[in-house]
């Protein structure tokens, strides 16, 4: 009988997903730029000749770090599979310290069908284990970053109200240090148009440069400071944006329902809050309404999809769609999302490479994994995307490229063999002879 | 049998080295020291303790893991290396004393609390692509604390020495640094943020948890440290008043340590040193010495009162030691000792 890991590794190469060998240890503050220092108390660091190293606590940022190492230029898509450790106060064994990790990136993913493939097969590698009775729940970040956006609040009040996950979900004030209007301080500046702010600026410039403050800056320009200090005093207008985005998004953490009533209620709140007309909300609304479709196309039926807009917890690191599959309440077996800024952050701001991802939870699964389990071949429709899914059912390995007018390249292998790029173009009239001409193709 | 011998690492160098020597002999514990280029001594009034001298940041890891049993080290150094078996048995021994803070550039006038250094973390990761960076050398202090505070994104630059300049020298953004008086923050041109202390520490006494609860006669020296470290600590607090009191009685005297200001401080003292009156004079006014125990604040108020009750002369004397009923700090290790 094969491993669970071996079972969700051989699912993963019949989507294209090569097996890549990633170090157990690299620098700690590799792992902290993906979410700062937020991980720490998980990493387990040591330090050798003066400098922090951690045992992998996951693989994303490795690959991340990888991708760069090989100054890859076109999309990649990788799986990993091995021992991650993380460091646990209740640990009563040394095993409670480490655990078998199964996941997958997909580098250079552009377009929303990586959304959907990442998707469809972190659900069926659930399936392959035996577990039928899961659901998935599926949120979107980037829209929730485009309410805020929306509403004109600037990037860093947003950070830190996306931050208070917890406590809009529970129905608190928007606290901070200073109380209900800590978010200004008092001063006799009042801006209140970005004329006068440009203005006031260079006085505020030409003031900074006069004063005893030398030239320790810490990495801030005096241009950094003035801009900060302007806008800072041009919060005293911004009160009531606040609050109302804060309304906002108590509100919208409270859907969690069924693709079509889950749509609505989100569009009936941006009615409310007189922000329907906006593009860049409309747009992602849109896209992911298509992924949630597309997914119908993976055997994935919507009676199994909840949507819950502010599923993730982790802001700083997701950027577009984010699910998790979940067997009881709370229990993830497996989880990922988009992540665009990742690779950005990791190369210090030299390369924006969008990216999506997903990792299996095995510890959290019951395994009821049965080798008899297998599909039907089940040819329904012309798209290219039941092709692949046929095939690989059939056990080949298929890799999309480029879907456009269900029109693209696709790439077959045997299992066994590495994936390789030929480039070579497949015509069919119908979806047997498809079929035939692939396998034929695959050996 | 060869009796077992106990080792209590002292600091060798630095800020709290020689304070410590002095807290100990203030306390009755004289330090023999026979060298000193040598890195051992012993306590002439403990036979079974040895003392082992280290490092400041050197002590708390010898005490964690068992190479000595005591210690007395900064509290800063304590919480910074946390160990299951470092335990704190007493953490104001009353000198040493510093602040963990954070500090930004001066010129950073946009920046005045937590939340504004909150602010522009996030401001360098989006207008900069890359995190803040904070040199210090307390990293797991200061992510704890940052944490706390809303900062998720930043890089803790190690450095050793020269803190302060990590920021005009280009290697940190900003600094966690101990400071006593500020003056060395605000001399490289850096201030202290609002709501920015992450920890008021001094020197503490600590211990090794599993010698302790595997060495009873090691808790019987723990014991007599802890009555001469509260007795001296209480002591400082203190005078020790005597007064000779012309009066007609000795209620009279009583009454008049009733009515005033001094009630307070007497019947905080009156629990552990009644006063002691005694007839001195045939006269039609009997002379009455009184013997009390004051707390020390406003003597001149204190000399005042005596004497409109009739005080004829007036001694004040510190005290060396004060004891309780019993040592509160050993009280509180057992009950600390028993939960664990």
């Amino acid at each position: 009988m094969q491993s669970a890991e071996k079972i969700l590794s051989n699912h993963m190469l019949r989507y294209g997903y090569q097996s890549i060998e990633l170090p157990e240890i690299a620098p700690a503050e590799l792992f902290l730029t993906r979410a700062g220092d937020k991980i720490i108390d998980q990493l387990l660091i040591f330090e050798h000749k003066d400098q922090r190293f951690a045992l992998r606590p996951e693989f994303t940022a490795l690959a991340a770090q990888h991708y760069l190492t090989l100054q890859a230029q076109e999309s990649v898509r990788w799986q990993f599979e091995g021992t991650v450790y993380k460091n646990s106060f209740n640990a009563t064994h040394h095993s409670d310290y480490h655990k078998t990790s199964v996941g997958a990136e997909f580098i250079g993913a552009t377009n929303p069908d990586a959304d959907v493939e990442i998707i469809a097969m972190a659900a069926h590698g659930i399936t392959e284990l035996g577990i039928d009775d899961w659901q998935m729940v599926i949120g979107h970040v980037g829209v929730q970053r485009a309410l805020l956006k929306a509403l004109k609040l600037e990037p860093r009040l947003q950070e830190m109200m996306l931050s208070q996950r917890d406590s809009y979900r529970h129905g608190q004030d928007f606290l901070n240090p200073k109380g209900s209007d800590g978010l200004t301080t008092d001063s006799e500046i009042s801006v209140n148009s970005d004329e006068d702010l440009n203005q006031t600026g260079y006085a505020l410039d030409l003031l900074l440069n006069a004063t005893r403050y030398g030239d320790v800056m810490g990495g801030r320009t005096r241009q950094d400071i003035t801009e900060r200090l302007l806008k800072k005093r041009q919060r005293l207008s911004k009160q009531p944006e606040i609050k109302r985005a804060w309304m906002l998004l108590q509100e919208w953490s409270k859907i969690t329902s069924p693709p079509e009533s889950a749509f609505v209620t989100m569009r009936e709140l941006l009615t409310k809050y007189n922000i329907n007309g906006d593009e860049q909300i409309q747009s992602l609304l849109t896209e992911w309404s298509n992924i949630i479709d597309s997914l119908e196309e993976y055997d994935i039926p919507l009676e199994r999809i909840i949507i819950q807009p502010d599923l993730t917890r982790n802001w700083n690191y997701y950027t577009g769609i984010v699910f998790g599959i979940q067997t009881d309440h709370d229990n993830y077996v497996a989880s990922g999302g988009r992540y665009d800024e990742l690779i950005r952050v990791v190369s210090d701001g030299e390369r924006h490479v969008p990216s999506v991802g997903m990792a299996f939870h095995l510890e959290r699964m019951s395994l009821k994994i049965d080798q008899t389990t297998q599909k039907q071949l089940n040819i329904g429709g012309y798209q290219v995307k039941n092709i692949a899914h046929d095939l690989r059912q059939r056990g080949h390995a298929v890799a999309l490229f480029d879907v456009h007018d269900e029109r693209c390249d696709i790439y077959v292998q045997e299992s066994s063999i590495l994936f390789k790029n030929t480039h070579e173009t497949v015509s069919f009239r119908n979806l047997e002879q498809a079929v035939l001409i692939l396998e034929e193709y695959a050996r | 049998m060869t009796k077992q011998i106990y080792t209590i690492a002292l600091p060798s160098k630095g800020a709290i080295a020689e304070p410590t020597s002095n807290f100990l002999k203030q306390s009755g514990l004289k330090i023999v020291k026979p060298n000193p280029r040598q890195y051992t001594g012993r306590i002439a009034e403990i036979d079974a303790l040895q003392v082992l001298f280290q490092r400041v940041k050197d002590v708390a890891y010898k005490v964690a893991d068992g190479t000595a049993q005591l210690g007395i080290t900064g509290l800063d150094v304590v919480c910074e290396n946390p160990h299951k078996d470092l335990i704190v048995i007493h953490d104001a021994l009353g000198y040493g004393h510093c602040q963990l803070v954070v500090a930004v550039p001066e010129a950073w006038v946009d920046v005045d609390d937590m939340y504004d250094l909150a602010e522009v973390a996030l401001d360098f990761r989006e207008k900069k692509g890359r995190n803040i960076r904070v040199a210090t050398t307390y990293p797991y202090l200061t992510r704890q604390f940052l944490q706390r505070n809303r900062i998720q994104h930043f890089r803790i630059t190690k450095a050793e020495g020269a803190i302060e300049a990590a920021p005009m020298i280009g290697s940190a953004d900003f600094v966690v640094d101990l400071t006593q008086t500020g003056t060395t923050l605000r001399e490289n041109h850096l201030k202290q943020v609002d709501g920015g202390t992450i920890l008021e520490a001094q020197a503490c006494f600590i211990a090794n948890r599993q010698a302790l609860q595997n060495n009873p006669e090691l808790l019987d020296i723990v014991q007599n440290l802890c009555e001469l470290i509260d007795s001296g600590l209480n002591a400082k607090k203190y005078y020790q008043v005597v007064a000779d009191i012309e009066a007609n009685n000795v209620d009279d005297i009583l009454s008049g340590l009733e009515d005033n200001l001094l009630k307070q401080r007497i019947i905080a003292t009156h629990r552990m040193l009644n006063p002691s009156l005694s007839a001195s004079s045939d006269s039609d006014q009997a002379i009455y010495t009184l013997t009390l125990t004051l707390e020390g604040r406003n003597i001149i108020e204190i000399v005042q009162h005596l004497r409109s009750i009739g005080a004829r002369s007036i001694v004040m004397n510190p005290i060396k030691y004060l004891f309780h009923a019993e040592s509160p700090t050993f009280k509180k290790l057992l009950e600390t000792l028993e939960s664990s």
